[in-house]
């Protein structure tokens, strides 16, 4: 870890591109700026840039590795499964970082030396209380297209722009069931809502939105500030949940302090601030792992 | 977090599942991806 320190000392700034809001946008980079540059004695400055949506991203990063291009992200942070695509075609990974930090366990690592599982957020129904009462609530993602309870958001209803999430729910459902429920869910629609703007459900501009990215995040977080209004609903059992890992593109221009951030992510230190800062589910929690809990 | 999902008994989706699943569905399933993005587009 010394020469990784030493290095990082020479490479002075670096970029780090995400959603807007996946890390809970400038105000927890700020955070997390100053506890790795305290953790590791640096004076490192983050520069933290929205980034496209992860397959884009992912594309992204193969072009630039297939022309020998330096790339201009140091970072790539984004869903389990656009990251092993460009781990498994272009070899883009952190390399090896077991053994440098001690906090870094087998586990963290979904494929190894592939990404680090910096957090796990999970995606649910959000809805408005003020706006639907608790009893004529969904309770599973099959509720919001129910007769007898759709017509309290019949027209109304957010869902996401996204397929991804109905893909994934094939994991789980037939492709028949879900392409009912998608035909369904569409006819009740009343606009598209990307993940991370559950303030239009808090504002009741839409009373439910039918699935948010880190939904049970977006319930304590913004149900704390304004007294309760967004409720969050787990849509399926398992639920199926987004895996954040953290990864450097192979030819980063910065690969000491790159590789050194990334292993600060699944410090006790980063992992306390996204907690706070975003509910995520930390990677370390007393010896057991996000597996195990 | 690890406490809600400890007292909501919160079962998750495990990530390699996850992962495999759509990775091996990358070429099969195209034609259903396909079919949800015009259905999300209507």
């Amino acid at each position: 870890m010394d020469s990784l320190i030493a290095g990082a000392k020479k490479e002075p700034e670096f970029t780090f591109i995400a959603g807007a809001q996946t890390f809970g946008g400038q105000k927890t980079l700020s955070l997390l700026e100053s506890a790795f540059n305290k953790k590791f004695g640096l004076n490192g400055k983050i520069r933290f840039s929205a980034g496209p949506e992860m397959n884009a991203m992912a594309a992204r990063v193969i072009t630039e590795l297939k022309m020998r291009r330096q790339s201009v992200e140091r970072y790539l942070s984004r869903l389990a499964i656009a990251f092993r695509f460009v781990a498994q075609r272009e070899g883009a990974g952190h390399g090896e970082l077991l053994g440098i930090f001690p906090w870094i366990t087998k586990d963290m690592e979904i494929f190894p030396s592939e990404g680090l599982l910096i957090f796990t957020s999970l995606r649910g129904i959000i809805y408005n209380s003020k706006l639907i009462p608790k009893d004529r609530a969904p309770k599973t993602y099959e509720d919001l297209v129910d007769p007898k309870l759709s017509p309290a958001w019949a027209g109304k209803m957010a869902i996401p722009p996204y397929v991804s999430w109905l893909v994934e729910l094939s994991m789980i459902w037939s492709e028949d069931k879900v392409k009912n429920f998608t035909r369904k869910l569409v006819a009740l629609s009343g606009g598209r809502l990307r993940y991370s703007e559950e303030e239009r459900v808090v504002s009741g501009e839409f009373p439910i939105a039918a699935n948010m990215g880190g939904a049970t995040g977006a319930n304590v977080a913004v149900a704390s500030q304004r007294a309760r209004r967004c409720v969050a609903v787990m849509g399926s059992t398992p639920v199926l949940p987004s895996y954040f890992q953290l990864g450097v593109p192979k030819n980063t221009a910065h690969p000491n302090l790159s590789k050194l951030f990334v292993g600060f992510m699944a410090s006790k230190e980063a992992q306390a601030i996204l907690e706070k800062m975003i509910f995520a589910l930390r990677t370390w929690s007393k010896g057991r792992s996000w597996r195990n809990i | 977090m690890a406490k809600y999902l400890k007292q909501n008994k919160v079962q998750l989706q495990e990530a390699k599942d996850s992962i495999a699943f759509y990775l091996q569905g990358e070429d099969s399933g195209l034609e259903f991806k396909e079919e949800l993005t015009k259905m999300l587009k209507q």
